[in-house]
């Protein structure tokens, strides 16, 4: 089967999403399918959000922080 | 002048229009100001006209429609959106309508293959799914709020034939109408004691312990019994009687007026109501059941291939 | 190229079906199909359930007879877990599935069927529903009201809920009856056993002696019939061993769990609704109105048909004059109305007798229950047919599979057949009118689906 998962990563902006940038700066490849969500804070991914991720048809969550 | 209603049923079982009717005498009144100007169940408007030459799906105008039932195939979209356009108001009625009801279950499902299996059982001669002149089915079953407005939602499995006749008459008086807003428990006579010693919910495979002479109300709270109930995460709207309707057959409540709050995940809920009162979650054997009237939106989705 | 005539929805029934009429260049009916809209899915949903409790979830296959799925399928889990319910947890069953038939009659005769009857099947269709008969004649529809509401009152009163019950559990029944409800229900019950009588009456006078004429040509057509009965040929509805009638009259009597060697199940690619056949007549299908293959019907009239004599007194004299007057097995599509009346008439007197026994009180109402891998097969009789429910269980007691027999399915061929005989009949030279396709769908209405 061609099952591509959806997976949405919440990223902090002062460390996992300052990454994900260096990532993208120096030209590194990851999947298309993984979709990033900047936030000011990983603590601030309120339960709900995943939840509602889901829901409206994510396959995986990452919160990174 | 009368008020005009149009009904219809979607992806239902006719239960509701039953609760329609028990609205019982009162009905009888109430139809002197009421015309209805479609409701198959027991109206022979058609859809192409009443010799069928028509070419467009057609139903008349009307200040009120009701829709049962939720959306599984196209006909049911178009139905559904040709109500919207001919009704002022829309409402949709029971947990079918307002949170995809049973039949969402088979969103866990795909549902091509899920349909070839059905025509495959013991009795099923060999064949192939009927695909000829009937109508093509959506992807998953989807409450009605999730493809046209619905201005009013009025859930049950049956929903209770009170609301239906007050939604009616507020609608009738201009007034605003007001279901409940809280939870299956607080209608619930039962004895609670508080935080109780149960570790693990048990399966509905014996009776509760109650006197049968005594009422309700002598009775200890089926989940403080240890007995599976969905009371808490479940809006109230089925006590009729004193006490909520499963609960007068001393039976556990499955949760069929849907989530407390819109937009609330039962099995998460009630998961959550379980944890925090130190019961093992893990003591439930089927998840997904928790999710069986309310599954549309999103809630219960396909199951992948794990590898 | 000839035209096709779409009736759609089909109205007055209880679920959602379209007619299709194909004319020829000349205008006489050269095809006909019956398209069934529908397609839940139970049979594939129910999977990985707690067999506990699939008796509440499949009742909601279908909002006019909830109670006989949840019964079926309660018997097909015991018989799963290889429990047998204790007496009086089976009489409070049986007692919930007879007053069901009750209010499911006075529905289908008096608001679906009864319009054409009373308005009249060529009046215009906006008078031509309940609600015409509530301004026609407001007294009856008054008594009707109130008699169907007393129907379901009584079962919500006792068991909670009259839509999609809970009360029948593995092993027998959720709650016992206590003394002051069986004086009640008894009470009411006689209540609607004179408007039963009344109701047959009135039919006999108003309906069936004055569209005899209608009765004896539209729809019918010539098939076997399948119902329950006792061990003494006597008609049941919650217990019994099937019976399977050839059109000549000859039968054989099978217990329910042998369903697979008698019966199966065709499938046409322009309905989604599966239609069974006699399997065992070893003839296989066809539809043809001269030469059926395996058709057989089910409902009132086939019961009626199939079973020898009834067991309570007013319905075996209904049934005594009905016999004499159209034989045995009777044919006439609009005769199920007729039996209907007939099977009011026993609902009423059967629900009396088991008030009557005082042995319905026992407390003693639910037997002990083990889940575990098993096998079950559960039927009842439906108001629209033989309900076939067989379940296979894991050793957690979760469902692994299921198939399931619908009352209504039976009739599908059947009711096509009708359809086609009814509009052969009535539209020819392309002409036609609304009285016209109302007729025919007075075919299908007969079968109530």
């Amino acid at each position: 089967m061609s099952y591509e998962p959806k997976i949405i990563a919440f990223c902090c902006n002062w460390c996992s999403y300052a990454a994900a940038d260096l990532a993208g700066i120096s030209r590194m490849e990851y999947p298309s399918n993984i979709r990033i969500i900047r936030v000011m804070c990983s603590g601030m991914v309120h339960p709900e959000t995943v939840v509602e991720a889901f829901n409206l048809g994510a396959d995986g969550i990452m919160v990174l922080g | 002048m009368a008020v005009r209603i149009a009904e219809e049923w979607l992806h239902s079982c006719s239960g509701c229009e039953i609760a329609i009717l028990n609205i019982g005498e009162p009905l009888v009144e109430l139809l002197s100001v009421l015309e209805f100007v479609h409701i198959p169940v027991l109206m022979d408007h058609k859809y192409y006209g009443q010799t069928g030459e028509g070419k467009e799906l057609d139903i008349p105008e009307a200040d009120v429609g009701i829709v049962s039932g939720g959306v599984a195939n196209e006909e049911h979209l178009e139905v559904l959106e040709e109500m919207r356009k001919k009704c002022k108001i829309l409402i949709a009625l029971g947990t079918c309508a307002t949170h995809g009801g049973l039949p969402a279950l088979m969103n866990n499902w795909d549902v091509g293959e899920a349909h070839k299996q059905i025509y495959q059982t013991v009795t099923t001669d060999a064949c192939t799914v009927p695909d000829q002149n009937v109508p093509k089915p959506l992807d998953r079953v989807y409450a009605l709020d999730e493809k046209v407005k619905i201005d009013l939602m009025i859930p049950g499995c049956p929903p209770n034939s009170q609301h239906i006749a007050g939604a009616i008459l507020s609608l009738l008086n201009g007034e605003e109408f007001k279901l409940p807003t809280k939870s299956v428990c607080d209608t619930c006579p039962t004895v609670r004691k508080g935080k109780g010693d149960v570790k693990k919910v048990r399966r509905f495979l014996e009776n509760a312990a109650y006197i049968a002479e005594e009422p309700i109300d002598k009775m200890r709270c089926l989940l403080e019994q240890g007995f599976m109930c969905m009371g808490p995460v479940t809006l109230a709207g089925c006590a009729k009687r004193g006490a909520p309707s499963c609960i007068i057959a001393r039976v556990p409540c499955r949760g069929c007026f849907g989530p407390v709050r819109k937009g609330g995940n039962q099995m998460l809920d009630m998961m959550n109501a379980l944890a925090s009162n130190g019961i093992d979650f893990k003591s439930v054997i089927d998840r997904k059941n928790l999710l069986r009237f309310s599954g549309a939106h999103g809630l219960i989705r396909q199951q992948r291939p794990t590898e | 190229m000839g035209k096709v005539l779409t009736i759609q929805p089909v109205t007055r029934i209880e679920g959602h079906a379209s007619i299709a009429i194909e004319l020829d260049d000349n205008g006489n009916v050269k095809d006909t199909k019956l398209h069934l809209m529908s397609l839940r899915g139970f049979e594939k949903f129910i999977e990985g359930r707690p067999a506990e409790e699939v008796p509440r979830i499949v009742n909601r296959i279908c909002g006019i007879c909830p109670w006989m799925h949840h019964l079926a399928s309660v018997k097909a889990v015991d018989a799963c877990f290889g429990v047998t319910p204790t007496p009086a947890g089976h009489k409070l069953r049986e007692l919930c599935q007879v007053m069901a038939h009750i209010n499911d009659k006075i529905l289908h005769f008096f608001f679906l069927a009864a319009p054409d009857f009373v308005i009249g099947p060529d009046s215009d269709y906006a008078v031509r529903n309940v609600i015409g008969i509530v301004k026609a004649a407001p007294e009856l529809a008054q008594q009707v009201v109130k008699m169907r509401q007393l129907g379901q009152m009584m079962l919500e009163r006792f068991a909670g809920k009259a839509i999609h019950p809970i009360a029948g559990v593995t092993g027998g029944f959720a709650k016992p009856m206590t003394e002051p409800e069986r004086v009640g229900l008894l009470r009411d019950t006689e209540t609607l056993l004179d408007f039963a009588v009344y109701a047959l009456d009135f039919a006999k006078n108003n309906v069936f002696n004055k569209y005899l004429d209608v009765i004896s040509k539209l729809g019918t057509i010539t098939t076997g019939f399948l119902g329950t009965v006792d061990d003494n040929g006597a008609l049941r509805i919650y217990d019994g061993k099937l019976r399977l009638m050839q059109p000549t009259g000859e039968y054989v009597d099978f217990p329910c769990s042998e369903y697979t060697d008698y019966l199966a199940e065709h499938v046409e690619p322009w309905a989604y609704a599966k239609m069974p056949y006699a399997k065992s007549w070893k003839e296989g299908f066809s539809m043809d109105l001269d030469h059926p293959k395996g058709i057989y019907r089910s409902n009132t009239l086939a019961r009626i048909n199939v079973c020898d004599h009834i067991g309570t007194p007013k319905a075996q004299a209904a049934l005594e004059e009905f016999r004499a007057k159209f034989g045995r097995p009777a044919q006439f599509t609009l005769l199920y109305h007729w039996a209907r009346l007939i099977e009011l008439v026993y609902a009423c007197e059967r629900t009396i007798e088991l008030l009557q026994d005082k042995s319905i009180t026992d407390p003693n109402i639910r037997a002990k229950v083990e889940p575990k891998a098993g096998r079950g097969v559960g039927c009842v009789e439906a108001p629209r047919g033989s309900l076939i429910h067989d379940y296979t269980t894991d050793d957690n007691g979760c469902i692994v599979s299921a198939n399931l027999i619908v009352g209504t399915t039976h009739n599908i061929a059947p009711m096509n057949m009708s359809v086609k005989q009814a509009a052969t009949m009535l539209i020819k030279d392309g002409v036609y009118d609304q009285g016209m396709l109302n007729k025919v769908e007075m075919a299908v209405r007969a079968y109530d689906p």
